[in-house]
């Protein structure tokens, strides 16, 4: 029963276009490397462009989760991230080392994004998804007044995690901190991947995710999982603010803010349901925007938050299930 | 019922004839707003958060040294009390405060407001109503050339009750462009700049000051306030992709910061400069903890140096003063060469001078007066300001602080900045 219900979902996956789509990341890639063997300052642009992607990416993991898991586009998350930094930056405090808080907070944020889902997202969820969306609103604004009371809005420094040793490659310089940053989030978006493919948990949080009727049916206590996915998200959330703390150097309420837009920006890109593309969409957003600012006359940085807004434009117009996402199929 | 709606429109209006007659009889004691027998108030508004947070001691200064001076006994007798709101260094929010404290504080003088574009947004309103807006901290040249002028930039109005106190912006980045001509005749310049009236009015003055030689500025870069680490890192790999080999920084603090670590990040060395707001070794020290290679960086000062000169008497004072206020975190902050704290020390202590010459029963008008009329040299010297300068005014010189001296970094990532060379007078 229940390998019958896997092989359904896998084949809901992948939907028409997909090698098409490849297709064109692999040009994409092949253009990056060109790019950056011909000229150092493009290989410069593109190596940060990657970093600070790979923290877009995992927040819009994030976003993505959520949004299997209940169909919410959670608009806290960001928020959430960035008050489970602040409680890395207590722990440490506290006495506790960088990964000692790190692991900490990882735990904290599971618990936290679950107690969330339980007592303010389940409540309304059954009424309307909207509710639920305007619940996060409020959360946004929630977290950010709890932090500024709790913390302050004064710039706060943590330990750097990776240290300030600078890798020099050819003409490039590679921060000791953006290999660091990059690693971290692969092995955390790894690890995720693992705990659906593999272990029974992540087979049920699929299962809830996609077919929540009859998943209940084979015994999936389906809301529970829902619960646990807001958990997850939360947890990956910690990672985002936790890699994006050192890219910014402090701690402040507002280190998550810009980050979101980019976040949204690479989930809508990527297909809001689809995990890979959340991260690839992450690490497209993050290239394009170094490169497109410097190379593209018209787009200065000022107009890079607007740059972003107009690739979920596009992609809403264009390809609303965006690169990886599946298109949903109603029968009339 | 009619009868009781008469009694009661009679009685309102008795009430409101009492409070009208009371409240005359009040402004024709007081006189002038703000002012007691007992205390004057004053209010200013600073960013105590957001990205320009960084400013906050200074606030902090300025309270504990009107805290000092009222341990003292106050000036002629009355308590100064400062009320300072935070407008996060946003000009869409400064109005709102300033109108509080103007309205509802009932202010005697807004002293010591920060930043370009919130004064700007401030000034009409104040210079409207006749309130000193004075020792504003920021060195725009506005606040000295609209006194008698209704320049262009002045908003096409005089603004004789806004006034400044350190020394003016474009007049610093002349003498950036002094030291750059002599100490690298052939530089080819790339200029970081806050994208508003600040960063644009530092550009400017670089070129005024480069003269002819102002087409060596290869590339001028604008930034955002709150732009991320890794725009203002976008931004050097452009200006070093046009060959630049000498970067000047005119940005507030934190993307200084951000500037100085993505230049070593990103293995770039040019000679560099910063502008004096962000020459704070508190500011530099943060930026070496995250990698920055800050040796030889250039900059310039007009305050004494609480690690460099701390024996001074003036240095000693501001040791005690910000030891009473029993906030460590402050007092800290001083130990590191926090010179936003002297900054403030220094523009309070000119204030209180001020007050001192307005008058037994200061006015608004006998406090522009006094702060016109400045001679803060001889026994009545500033300790809190670069040995060897003065602050004086008087109704042609409208800067207060007409002098700068330079400095450069050594010691690595915890060194400090050294005082080289002359001092340049002046500045305007």
């Amino acid at each position: 029963m229940v390998t019958a219900a896997t092989s359904r979902l896998e084949g809901l996956r992948g939907g028409a276009g997909f090698p098409l789509v490849s297709l064109v990341l692999v040009a994409c890639a092949a253009g990056l490397l060109v790019g950056s063997l011909r000229s150092a300052t493009f290989a410069q642009l593109t190596v940060q462009g990657l970093a600070l992607g790979a923290v877009y990416g995992i927040l819009a993991l994030a976003l993505v989760l959520v949004y299997r898991a209940t169909r919410v586009i959670n608009f806290a998350q960001g928020e959430l991230a960035m008050a489970t930094t602040y409680i890395a930056y207590q722990l440490i405090q506290w006495g506790l080392s960088y990964w000692e808080a790190f692991v900490a907070t990882l735990a904290i944020a599971l618990v936290l994004g679950t107690v969330l889902e339980l007592t303010l997202i389940r409540p309304v969820l059954h009424r309307s998804g909207i509710a639920a969306v305007i619940v996060t609103v409020g959360l946004f604004v929630l977290i950010d007044g709890i932090v500024n009371w709790i913390w302050g809005g004064d710039f706060k420094s943590m330990p750097s995690p990776f240290g300030t040793k600078i890798y020099h490659v050819g003409g490039v310089s590679i921060a000791r901190l953006y290999v660091g940053m990059f690693v971290v989030v692969v092995v955390s978006a790894l690890l995720v991947w693992v705990l659906f493919r593999f272990t029974k948990l992540g087979l049920g949080m699929r299962a809830a995710a996609l077919r929540p009727a009859e998943a209940a049916l084979v015994g999936v206590r389906v809301d529970w999982m829902l619960a646990v996915g807001w958990g997850l998200a939360a947890l990956l959330g910690a990672v985002a603010g936790l890699m994006a703390e050192p890219s910014q150097f402090f701690l402040q309420p507002t280190l998550m803010q810009p980050i979101l837009v980019y976040a949204f920006a690479a989930a809508v890109l990527g297909g809001l349901d689809s995990p890979a593309g959340a991260l690839i969409g992450g690490l497209a957003i993050g290239v394009s925007l170094n490169l497109v600012v410097q190379y593209v006359p018209a787009i200065s940085s000022e107009l890079q938050e607007p740059f972003a807004f107009a690739v979920i434009i596009a992609v809403l117009l264009l390809k609303p299930s965006g690169l990886f996402g599946h298109q949903e199929v109603r029968r009339v | 019922m009619p009868v009781n709606r008469r009694k009661l429109a009679t009685l309102l209006f008795a009430l409101l004839a009492t409070a009208a007659v009371a409240g005359t009889a009040a402004a024709s004691h007081e006189g002038t707003p703000g002012v007691t027998k007992k205390q004057i108030v004053i209010g200013g508004t600073f960013p105590f958060t957001g990205p320009a947070a960084l400013y906050k001691t200074i606030p902090a200064a300025e309270a504990a040294y009107y805290a000092y001076v009222n341990s003292k006994g106050g000036v002629f007798h009355r308590k100064i009390k400062d009320i300072t709101l935070d407008d996060q260094y946003d000009p869409s929010q400064t109005p709102a405060k300033t109108k509080q404290l103007v309205e509802q504080d009932h202010v005697f003088a807004i002293v010591g407001s920060l930043g370009t574009a919130p004064v700007l947004s401030t000034w009409d309103y104040l210079n409207k109503r006749k309130i000193p807006q004075v020792l504003v901290a920021t060195g725009d040249a506005y606040w000295g050339q609209c006194v008698h002028k209704a320049l262009p930039l002045c908003g096409g109005k005089k603004k004789p009750w806004t006034m400044g106190w350190q020394p003016n912006y474009p007049g610093e980045a002349k003498v950036y462009a002094k030291y750059i001509l002599k100490k690298k005749p052939n530089a080819k310049i790339g200029v970081l700049y806050q994208n508003d009236s600040y960063g644009k009015n530092y550009l400017n003055g670089l070129r005024t000051g480069l003269g002819s030689h102002k087409n060596q500025i290869v590339d001028a870069e604008s930034y955002n306030l709150g732009d991320s680490a890794q725009v203002i890192a976008a931004h050097e790999v452009a200006m070093r992709t046009h060959g630049a080999d000498t970067f000047v920084i005119f940005a507030t603090p934190q993307a200084t910061i951000f500037a100085l670590v993505d230049r070593t990040a990103i293995g770039w060395s040019p000679l560099t400069l910063v502008n004096n707001v962000s020459a704070n070794r508190l500011f530099e020290l943060a930026a070496g903890k995250n990698g920055a290679d800050l040796n030889g960086i250039i900059s310039s000062t007009y305050t004494a140096s609480p690690t460099t000169q701390a024996n001074l008497p003036g240095m000693k004072l501001a040791k005690k003063i910000i030891g009473a206020t029993g906030n460590q975190a402050l007092q800290q902050s001083l130990a590191e060469g926090d010179g936003n704290i002297i900054y403030g020390l220094a523009s309070a202590w000119t204030f209180v001078d001020a007050l001192k010459h307005a008058g037994k029963h200061p006015t608004r008008a006998s406090l522009m007066k006094a702060l016109r009329h400045l001679n803060e040299s001889k026994k009545n010297k500033n300790p809190f300001i670069y040995p060897g300068m003065t602050v004086k005014t008087s109704n042609k010189r409208t800067f207060p602080m007409e002098q700068l001296k330079l400095v450069k970094w050594s010691g690595g990532a915890g060194g400090d900045w050294h005082a080289f060379g002359k001092i340049y007078t002046g500045i305007r």
